[in-house]
């Protein structure tokens, strides 16, 4: 397994970057009342002035172990509950966004490459073109504004269709399936445009490729049904190389994540990486950079996997 | 000769099963249109194997995807003349029906097995599949009839071979795989195109072995397009030789290879290694075929024939049948197509 070394190597880089960033014991914030010996046994006893290598050495082995440590800003609290509420959430946005993504990319790729030429495949050419050009952080305002704002308007009903930002209305106690499903509208759009337009045009090279096979030609020969045709053998082919693809581009997802999680506060892995950089809780940091690197490996593996399932010849490879 | 009697003892009966004339086929290139097939007109009659000779790129490929309906993209259509199945105009016919067609009255063998199956499909499934796709049948019903047919074309172990990927088999038992499916609803009209070219020699004997024992279940004909003079001989009774979309002659297996009146059947037969005689070098045709994009008004193998004088430059001959009589578009008489070769009489 090569994934642990390059783990590795990136828990070693980040913990040097957050370093260079900002002197660790100076983002300690402590009560200012407290005496300047106290607040020194407390830098001492977590370690932050000692050299590099032996700070390093000293969050591996507890990171390692399964302890994240302490956070710096947040009053020392445990770095982990704060993971572990955004993963949720992220968890929950990245499954929303790329179901919707590759269901969408796959079905406009298939119908661009079975009526190719047609005014169906020109329109997805440009809209995929236009969103693959729109930058993540523009098309989250503009959706914002036309959701939030715009619309409302116009059709002169008093609140937004949408809300824009957090995942539950304020006020809102406990779990509610429709308030925190129109919270997560807005950013699964914001995220999924450049997901499906990229899908679809690796969907549409790849049916193309595939329905010029001559097993297609086989099939229809059968005379089986033309959906037969596409979806049983031109569907299940394509598929295979787009999986590949799609794999590649997990670690996309991620720019996307943060932005998208920045521009509608949307409490996730992104919007508490970027806390955790502004504030220089460098545990937090290494924290959130390491779930989220283990995640992309953890993505290309089942990416990996599912290559095997829908390839036959690859199986015993 | 007595080779009269058994051409007459197979000079068939009845309505053709399958009726093709004047059949035009074009496709479209940057260059202009190429007419692929160009006025091919022939009867297929029940329990006939007919062969279709000729080199790569005449047309034998494009006939038979015209005759089931399927030309590659668009581009390439059939543009005159008829296909009639059992009296049926297909080329009239809804694409629904020519789709119910396929598979179950006229079925196709390809001749590289191992791309003309879907790769991610056992091979069991993919004959059920078609089983299905005409017949009302539980999956369960449709995958062991396919064993049942796995089993007819010689495959042992059809169960376990039927669970099988197409790359886990061999050439040859691939080769088997397309032949059961095509024969598996006893189509009317059986295509086999260059069905044994992508394989070993050594299997090219069985696959041919199977195709015959196939053939003699069958109720139907076949049409075999190869540009192996050697499976001609062994399987067919009627020979059409196709140059550059044309059909330049067409006999009796016997008549074309005893007589090969036109110049490029004559080169053709000249150019097949033959143990019963020793000549130390084989007779290749000079030059390569022509691309039919903007033909002369000549005979379009004037270029590479021995024999061609000013008037095979200027004038495309008709097929002529004995005695260079007009021949009937699709008669089972012998025909040619040469100025130069004239089929004196019934061999």
């Amino acid at each position: 397994m090569i994934t642990a070394p390059i783990l590795l190597l990136i828990s070693l880089a980040t913990f040097w970057a957050a370093g260079q960033i900002a002197s660790p014991a100076a983002q300690l914030t402590v009560n200012p009342r407290i005496s300047a010996e106290a607040r020194q046994a407390y830098i001492d006893s977590l370690g932050l002035e000692d050299p590099f290598g032996a700070r390093y050495l000293t969050w591996l082995g507890n990171f390692v172990t399964g302890d994240l440590g302490t956070s710096l800003v947040r009053n020392g609290q445990d770095v982990w509950p704060f993971v572990e509420s955004a993963l949720a959430n992220t968890l929950v946005l990245v499954a929303v966004a790329v179901a919707f993504s590759v269901a969408a990319g796959l079905a406009i790729g298939t119908l661009s490459a079975i009526r190719r030429g047609t005014l169906i495949d020109h329109g997805a050419t440009a809209v995929s073109f236009l969103g693959i050009s729109i930058p993540v952080f523009w098309l989250g305002l503009m959706l914002q504004l036309f959701f939030g704002l715009y619309l409302a308007n116009w059709l002169g009903v008093g609140p937004p269709l949408l809300p824009t930002a957090g995942i539950y209305s304020p006020g809102q106690q406990g779990f509610d399936l429709i308030d925190r499903a129109r919270h997560l509208a807005l950013p699964v759009m914001a995220l999924s445009l450049q997901l499906v337009a990229v899908y679809s045009r690796y969907m549409r090279a790849s049916m193309l490729d595939v329905m010029g096979s001559d097993f297609i030609r086989t099939a229809r020969a059968k005379g089986l049904r033309e959906p037969a045709v596409v979806v049983r053998h031109g569907v299940r082919n394509a598929l295979i190389p787009v999986t590949t693809q799609a794999a590649v581009d997990v670690g996309l997802l991620v720019g996307g994540l943060i932005v998208t999680e920045r521009v509608f506060q949307y409490p996730g892995m992104g919007l508490l990486f970027l806390d955790a950089l502004h504030a220089g809780d460098y545990p937090i940091l290494l924290a959130t950079v390491m779930i989220v690197s283990a995640a992309v490996f953890l993505m290309n593996l089942a990416a990996d996997l599912l290559y095997a399932v829908l390839d036959p010849r690859i199986r015993r490879a | 000769m007595t080779g009269r009697t058994a051409e007459t003892a197979r000079q068939p009966t009845g309505e053709a099963l399958l009726s093709v004339r004047s059949l035009r086929t074009e496709i479209e290139t940057e260059d202009g249109t190429l007419a692929a097939v160009d006025d091919i007109s022939f009867d297929l009659f029940a329990g006939e194997v007919l062969a279709v000779v000729g080199e790569s790129g005449c047309g034998k490929t494009m006939l038979a995807l015209s005759i089931l309906g399927l030309l590659p993209g668009p581009g390439a259509s059939t543009t005159a003349g008829e296909v009639r199945l059992a009296g049926e105009d297909l080329l009239a016919a809804s694409p629904q029906r020519r789709r119910q067609a396929r598979g179950a009255e006229i079925a196709m063998i390809f001749q590289d097995p191992l791309t003309a199956l879907n790769p991610v499909h056992r091979v069991g499934d993919q004959i059920a599949e078609m089983l299905r796709a005409h017949r009302p049948m539980r999956k369960a019903e449709a995958r062991r009839r396919a064993e049942d047919l796995l089993e007819r074309v010689g495959i042992p172990d059809a169960d376990r071979r039927a669970r099988c990927y197409p790359h886990e088999l061999s050439g040859g038992m691939r080769q088997r795989v397309m032949i059961a499916m095509a024969v598996a609803l006893d189509p009317v009209v059986l295509i086999a195109d260059e069905p044994t070219t992508a394989l070993d020699a050594t299997v090219q004997a069985q696959v041919l072995e199977v195709l015959s024992e196939v053939r003699q279940r069958m109720s139907g004909a076949m049409m075999i397009i190869t540009h192996d003079l050697g499976v001609v001989a062994g399987a067919a009774d009627r020979v059409m030789v196709m140059y550059a979309g044309h059909c330049v002659e067409r006999g009796s297996t016997r008549d074309v290879y005893h007589r090969a009146s036109h110049p490029y059947t004559a080169g053709l037969l000249a150019a097949v290694p033959r143990l019963d005689r020793t000549a130390a070098r084989l007779t290749p045709i000079a030059g390569s075929p022509p691309v039919p994009i903007g033909a002369g008004p000549g005979c379009s193998f004037a270029p590479r024939c021995p024999m061609a004088t000013d008037i095979c430059e200027q004038q495309r001959p008709d097929l002529r049948g004995w005695k260079n009589r007009p021949a009937e578009a699709a008669s089972t008489e012998p025909a040619v197509a040469c100025h130069h070769a004239v089929i004196e009489g019934p061999t």
